[in-house]
């Protein structure tokens, strides 16, 4: 469980440029195009699984995670409140600049999302998920 | 004050969110809890007080979030049924709450999980909509299962992954029902569904999505094949009882409330009525075959809950007014009685140490607020005059017609028969044991027993108030089903004292437990049998 | 008339995951033919009313055939919601596995009725 594979790694270490643009480019193009928040989160979240695969020991701290994802959460309420609640005048160039900094926001929170479930999965796995 | 429904389902699950977050010293944390606990059930009782005063006044209360036109939109409607059940379950969980807080051992998580799961089940009652429904009884299941297996031991851990899992599959077939049904009619809102299907061209086509949703419907309010995972869910034993309390009086009501809906949408399309007649007979029928012969407490009152539960069904589908108003004010008074024998119950244990039947003895004499309590409860399930049960027996047995006022008196006795055990623990001459219990552990319980003793006294002007409607008994028929009740339980002593005790039940009722897999086939034999039933007989 | 469509292919995969969950002993597999339910919901949610020359509902003009944004905007809802599911579920697993030994419904069965008594 603990030894990593060569072949995997090797190969890892090549790919996760590329996974980590694709991710990018599925979130930014969210407005235009099929994608989004969601689906760019996910992808973005196989980077972290990529780095526990490529290196299997328990050096990342989840901690910062966690505390990142808070403050992702919070400002994905507090945005939409603001903005949409106050009307602020909406023209063209306004719609897309909220619905880009949205899509950008909920990818980075599925994206801690995902890995935090992920490494609490693989950490804590003898036991003791409970804190 | 327009917003104020949204207002009643956010504002417990925010706070029960942040309540999550909270870190502080051990001795600060019960006082925290309890002011916390103070404010938000008075905020919460105020402002579904102001809705049902405003709802008799002028009418429902129809909110269509952002202000999207009628049919498009997410819809909250508070119509009389809806207000009465948010009013009574949150009574409910202002009572479980200050019970909870009153335990030895406090952590903020479990009030955390309550108050989240008190939001959600207001807004399983107001919503009307079909997917915002579906939303919150998954988030529900999520949340009900976290709280079945708090302690993490050996039983409970089985009883919450068989919920958890049990209910998914469930919640995925009404899914599908949903998709089959906006496939065709390209609506989601229960009020434009229902003025669709009146004029729908094609009926055969409505059959499997009826199916679909009945089936998920039933498995949450627990009907003949589909009860299995009920009672080990409710009466598991390290849970805290505060939950058990609040699981058997409002969670399973909210399945009977969804059954209640969707069979107003449906009742242009498809006459079922006899069919819900006679499986809610069966399920009365196996609840108290079943808790007889339990000798753990708490299981011998889940399994009564299942009877119960066979008895309103019974009433909901009996086609006459009388009946149904019968049938939902037995929804509420069950949730009453209900949720006092759960917290007695759980005060006992507590004092006793041990679950078992046989054991424990002597409970008047050593503890008698708590007896009264307990005594109170029993007359008012087993609807004894002047208690609210019988006000609500009484109005279900109007409306029966034929065999079915036999089958009423048959359910009675079995019912009967059940609390005529459980009494058994309140005479004789008990273990020695020192426990005082405090008198603000007593209070909430005690409280309830006394509203359930209201209820039955008062019971035309709670009606009144409630729904919206005056019934009014007629007083030679009401001395006539109290003379049945002594009769039925003299019957049932008999039965008692020379048939249950001498035979052991317990074997044969462990026999018939069914695992994960054996629910799964139930649940597709029951949409099999229900499909046939409907393609040949009700069409 | 097409035997391939959406709706077709998704009650077959709904089925499926149904009698999976009716025949598997192992809890793993349970947890999978729930996943496997869903996806065939998602599925037919999606196929409502589509057709190969529907446009998506994003920046359409005027007289195109347009995609219902419905019911994809409610599968939105429901992946997540099936994301959660899952995680509780394999959590709830993991500790039933240490209390347990097994990962089988009849042994964990018999296993707490023995603990019963």
């Amino acid at each position: 469980m603990n030894d990593k594979s060569f072949l995997i790694s090797r190969f890892i270490g090549f790919m996760y440029p590329i996974i980590l643009l694709i991710g990018v480019y599925i979130i930014v193009n969210g407005h235009q195009s099929p994608g989004g928040g969601f689906h760019g989160g996910a992808v973005l979240a196989t980077v972290f699984i990529c780095r526990y695969l490529e290196n299997p020991n328990q050096d990342l701290r989840i901690h910062y995670l966690e505390i990142f994802e808070k403050i992702l959460f919070s400002l994905v309420l507090l945005l939409p409140v603001i903005l949409l609640f106050n009307n602020i005048s909406m023209n063209v160039i306004s719609n897309k600049a909220y619905l880009l900094i949205m899509n950008i926001l909920i990818g980075l929170k599925v994206c801690t999302g995902l890995s935090i479930i992920f490494y609490r999965f693989v950490f804590y796995e003898g036991g003791g998920l409970w804190n | 004050m327009n917003n104020i429904l949204i207002y009643l389902v956010l504002f417990p699950i925010l706070t029960g969110s942040f309540l999550g977050l909270l870190k502080c010293k051990k001795s600060l944390k019960q006082r925290i809890l309890t002011i916390i606990t103070i404010f938000m059930q008075s905020a919460l009782l105020a402002g579904s007080f102001y809705v049902l005063t405003f709802v008799k006044n002028s009418g429902t209360i129809i909110q269509n979030i952002g202000n999207w036109p009628d049919f498009i939109g997410i819809t909250l409607k508070a119509d009389m049924y809806a207000v009465a059940f948010v009013l009574m379950s949150i009574c409910l969980f202002t009572f479980a709450m200050i019970y909870q807080l009153t335990e030895s051992h406090i952590e903020a998580r479990i009030f955390s999980l309550l108050l989240i799961l008190e939001g959600l089940i207001i807004g399983i009652f107001v919503s009307n909509d079909l997917f915002n429904i579906f939303v919150l009884i998954e988030v529900a299941t999520i949340v009900i299962s976290l709280l079945i297996m708090y302690k993490k031991d050996t039983i409970s851990t089985y009883d919450g992954m068989l919920y958890l899992l049990v209910n998914i599959t469930a919640m995925s077939l009404f899914l599908f029902g949903i998709g089959m049904l906006y496939k065709m009619t390209g609506v989601i809102d229960l009020t434009g569904l229902k003025d669709i299907l009146s004029v729908f061209p094609d009926k055969k086509a409505l059959i499997v999505p009826y199916g679909l949703m009945l089936t998920a419907v039933c498995l949450k309010s627990a009907v003949l094949p589909l009860f299995s995972w009920l009672p080990h869910a409710h009466a598991t034993p390290s849970a805290p009882s505060a939950i058990s309390a609040v699981l058997s009086g409002i969670y399973v009501k909210s399945g009977i409330y969804l059954f209640l809906r969707i069979q107003n949408v449906f009742s242009d399309v498809f006459d079922t009525y006899f069919l819900f007649l006679i499986l809610g007979f069966v399920t009365a029928v196996a609840g108290f075959m079943l808790a007889v012969s339990q000798k753990d407490i708490k299981l011998l009152l889940a399994y009564s809950t299942i009877s119960q539960i066979g008895m309103i069904m019974m009433g909901l589908s009996m086609n006459s007014v009388s009946a149904y108003i019968g049938g939902v004010y037995h929804i509420v008074n069950h949730a009453f009685f209900k949720s006092c024998l759960f917290l007695t119950a759980g005060i006992i244990i507590d004092a006793y140490k041990t679950r078992n039947i046989d054991s424990i003895r002597g409970v008047f004499k050593k503890h008698p607020i708590v007896a009264i309590a307990c005594v109170i409860s029993i007359l008012g399930i087993t609807g004894a005059p002047l208690l609210n049960g019988s006000i609500s027996k009484y109005w279900i047995s109007y409306g029966a017609k034929g065999w079915a006022e036999y089958a009423l008196i048959i359910i009675n006795i079995g019912t009967m028969a059940i609390f005529l055990k459980f009494s058994t623990i309140l005479f004789g001459k008990g273990p020695d044991i020192k426990m005082n219990i405090s008198k603000i552990r007593s209070l909430p319980v005690l409280i309830l027993s006394v509203m359930c003793l209201l209820g039955g006294i008062l019971s035309e002007p709670i009606i009144s108030f409630l729904f919206n409607v005056q019934m009014s008994p007629n007083l030679i028929d009401y001395l006539e089903k109290s003379l049945l009740f002594f009769i039925s339980l003299g019957i049932a002593y008999l039965l008692y004292r020379f048939v249950i005790s001498k035979v052991n039940l317990y074997k044969i009722a462990s026999r018939l437990e069914l695992g994960f897999n054996g629910v799964c086939i139930s649940m597709g034999v029951f949409l099999l049998v229900m499909i046939l039933y409907i393609r040949v007989f009700a069409m | 008339m097409e035997l391939i469509t959406g709706e077709n292919i998704s009650i077959l995969i709904f089925f499926v995951g149904f009698a999976g969950l009716m025949l598997k002993r192992n809890v793993i597999k349970s947890i999978i033919c729930i996943g496997i339910m869903q996806v065939a919901i998602i599925i037919f949610f999606l196929s409502v009313g589509l057709s190969p020359e529907n446009v998506p509902p994003i920046d359409a003009t005027g007289l195109q055939n347009v995609a219902d944004p419905l019911p994809q905007a409610l599968m939105i809802t429901d992946i997540v919601i099936g994301v959660g599911v899952t995680a509780t579920a394999l959590s709830l697993f993991i500790h039933m596995y240490h209390q347990f030994g097994t990962a089988d419904w009849e042994k964990a069965f018999k296993l707490r009725k023995d603990s019963e008594e």
